[in-house]
């Protein structure tokens, strides 16, 4: 009797052994094969919800029999950059997971590693074309079996971006969306459409923007380009190239973070469209008009809500900006000063908000505001944390000056909106001195009709 | 001056080494005439003190060439004491790094008091401009002459006293209870409006027009401020409803809810509009 149940146990643990021997895995090679060079090799592996953990290689000749591929549901390509070091992405588990959980799919994780990791930057950059064809091939293979073009959406990153791109031209810009995130910048700044991701390549096309000064590409590419803190630098991230690997890759390796809490929605990133980064700082673009009744887009996976609005529009430039660590989103107020004193009288505000023994800060010190008698001033607070119920607001008003006399600003009115969550209550205070480099505090009330 | 004494230092070690010289070549001439080495040594001591004598007279021209003076005559003494003796004077003499800065300027100036006037200058002006910058600061905000305050604007309203019972004396604006209630808003109106920085100097006069009752005290009260002949801006902002209204409403919401206090004000209560003069004539 023992010996048979001992028996079960082992045949058990063999088969589940064999079962996990089954699983695909993303090449995983070294900085060796990366110093060497790597010929080219494409495979395709797929996750759907019955095997989230254990990827399915997929086979141009028998694409068919590939296991819990199912052409009625949609197709999620996954398409990886360039990769120097020759590991597979730290992401690509998450993204998904993250993908299956929003709803069920075909998941196809590009695995071009073998092409991709080379030293060599411009090799990995003329395996891009090859990369796209053997999709193309793939694409077609599936179409031939029932699936449709529109129900494909492309996520690419970096030069997977443009990998996207070339594949979204051979099918006359018919595949469904392509989400391109930090679609790399060298090699592909300045080039004509055909060479790169544009916005032709599919029927709706999101850019996400965090390293245009350095890996990625400036210019917009899609129906919406999010430009994340600017586009150019992102918090958190370091500053000089002491910090090793991470001084390069931290701040285009920040959009694939942004996309993945986009999927999970714990916070929602809203996102301005409007003409410049500095604009939005300066709360020109907190309204978005163009898209009312809708609120204004989100970032990431679930933008594809305000397509059509977004095809209408042509091109659109939003920005946002970020904390330093995940889920990055941060709470923006819209501040309207009005001042009295007779001199304008220019500066920086710092705003703290407390509730309870939580507090936290906004410095509006991109650039001095100007305080003109009766004209309202409109600044954009952003707060690292999202504060419930506001208790205290302290303010501060600061000119910079080092010498010379400490000005007062004077306040007829000062109104705090919330932009995220525009049921939140409008918080006012009335009449208030601002001594130049003094904490002002005080509990806010609910705003009056304004007669100004 | 100093110039002078500085020199007389150097000649004296000079002097010393000079003595200690013969001194020593003495003491071997005593020792042993027909020793060689000692022979020898004397004639490096006396050839030393030549040379060291050479070396004085050279001193007196100049730097220079004293400076190759007691080089070769380093060279040539070999014992370790002279060398000792003769190096600091190569050293301060010969060297080149420090300006002379008692080079005379002009007349009895001299380079060390000119350099010291720049920096006393320099120190003098860098705290005269922070004196003068932080000088108090005049704010023309803070400038105003409420004799050119002449045109009055009334607001009136109401507002509920909530710890108050009403009685029916209060009817009446004559009865004594009337008149110190009525006194006692009046001034808390008026100490309210008068430490409003944007308000306070146009604030005229508070006054109680009347009481009534639904339950606890309601009391109507009317507020007068004087305004300068332009006064177009000033409507419409600072002395707007808006302002005046809110004024008093942040007020109320600051002070804590107090069950025992009788002039407690609820917030929720208040009630504004831009009223006419005929109110204060009551």
């Amino acid at each position: 009797m023992m010996f048979w149940r001992h028996l079960g146990l082992v045949v058990v643990f063999f088969l589940c052994e064999g079962l996990a021997m089954d699983c695909d895995d993303f090449t995983d090679l070294g900085f060796h094969d990366s110093f060497i060079g790597t010929q080219l090799n494409v495979k395709l592996l797929l996750y759907t919800r019955a095997n989230v953990d254990c990827g399915k290689e997929v086979f141009l000749h028998n694409l068919t029999d590939t296991p819990f591929l199912n052409l009625t549901l949609p197709i999620t390509f996954v398409i990886h950059g360039y990769r120097p070091t020759g590991n597979p992405p730290v992401w690509i588990g998450e993204i998904v997971e993250k993908l299956l959980t929003v709803r069920d799919m075909n998941v196809l994780v590009v695995d071009w590693n073998r092409g991709a990791a080379n030293i060599n930057y411009l090799s990995a950059v003329k395996n891009t074309r090859k990369t796209a064809e053997k999709i193309t091939d793939f694409i077609q293979k599936m179409q031939e079996n029932g699936a449709s073009l529109s129900s494909i959406h492309m996520i690419g990153v970096s030069l997977g971006a443009h990998i996207s791109g070339f594949v979204g031209t051979r099918f006359g810009g018919k595949i469904g969306r392509i989400t391109a995130l930090d679609p790399a910048g060298p090699q592909f700044t300045g080039t004509p459409p055909e060479d790169r991701l544009d916005p032709t390549d599919a029927q709706f096309i999101d850019v996400l923007h965090t390293d245009m000064d350095a890996l990625g590409f400036r210019a917009p590419l899609g129906h919406i380009d999010f430009y994340a803190n600017g586009g150019a630098d992102q918090p958190g991230c370091p500053k000089t190239i002491f910090s090793g690997k991470e001084y390069f890759v931290c701040d285009h390796q920040r959009s694939v973070f942004l996309f993945l809490c986009s999927l999970n929605k714990t916070c929602n990133i809203t996102v301005y469209p409007c003409p410049s980064y500095n604009d939005f700082l300066d709360g020109k673009c907190l309204q978005c008009d163009a898209f009312k009744p809708a609120p204004c887009p989100v970032l990431g996976y679930y933008v594809y809500e305000w397509r059509d609005k977004l095809l209408s529009l042509q091109q659109t430039k939003a920005y946002f900006s970020t904390t330093a660590d995940p889920p990055f989103c941060k709470t923006n107020y819209r501040v309207d000063i009005v001042t009295w004193n007779k001199p304008t009288r220019y500066g920086v505000i710092i705003i703290k908000m407390y509730s309870g023994g939580d507090v936290t800060e906004a410095r509006i010190d991109h650039k001095a505001a100007k305080f003109e008698q009766y004209k309202t001033t409109r600044l954009l607070a952003q707060f690292d944390k999202n504060l419930q119920s506001v208790q205290k607001i302290s303010l501060q008003f600061s000119t910079g000056n080092v010498v010379g006399p400490r000005y007062k600003l004077r306040l007829l009115r000062i109104q705090l909106r919330p932009l995220e969550h525009s049921d939140g209550p409008k918080l006012c205070r009335y009449d208030l001195i601002l001594e130049e480099n003094v904490d002002v505090s005080f509990k806010p009330i609910p705003c009056e009709t304004s007669d100004f | 001056m100093s110039d002078m004494t500085e020199f007389e230092v150097i000649t004296s070690t000079e002097n010393n080494s000079q003595d200690v010289g013969e001194h020593s070549a003495n003491k071997q001439v005593t020792g042993s005439n027909t020793n060689h080495s000692a022979r020898d040594s004397k004639e490096a001591a006396e050839e030393h003190h030549h040379l060291l004598q050479e070396q004085v007279v050279a001193s007196n021209r100049g730097p220079h060439s004293h400076g190759s003076a007691s080089v070769n005559s380093q060279e040539r003494a070999g014992s370790n004491w002279e060398h000792r003796e003769t190096r600091p004077v190569r050293r301060c003499r010969s060297s080149h790094c420090l300006p002379d800065l008692n080079r005379v300027v002009f007349q009895r100036i001299r380079l060390w008091m000119v350099v010291l006037l720049l920096f006393v200058v320099i120190a003098v002006v860098i705290m005269l401009s922070l004196v003068f910058c932080s000088v108090p600061h005049d704010d023309e905000d803070d400038k105003f002459d409420r004799e050119s305050f002449t045109v009055p604007r009334y607001y009136s309203g109401t507002l509920r006293l909530v710890n108050q019972n009403f009685t029916a004396e209060l009817l009446s604006l004559q009865s004594p209870q009337s008149q110190v209630l009525s006194g006692q808003l009046k001034v808390k109106l008026s100490d309210l409006f008068n430490s409003s920085p944007a308000l306070g100097r146009y604030f005229s006069a508070a006054g109680m027009s009347s009481f009534s009752s639904n339950g606890s005290v309601t009391a109507s009260y009317w507020l007068k401020f004087l305004m300068p002949q332009e006064h177009a801006q000033l409507v419409r902002y600072t002395l707007s409803r808006e302002m005046v209204y809110s004024v008093l409403r942040q007020h109320l919401h600051d002070q804590e809810p107090r069950p025992w206090d009788p002039l407690y004000i609820d917030p929720a209560s208040l009630d504004l509009d831009v009223g006419d003069s005929t109110l204060e004539a009551q």
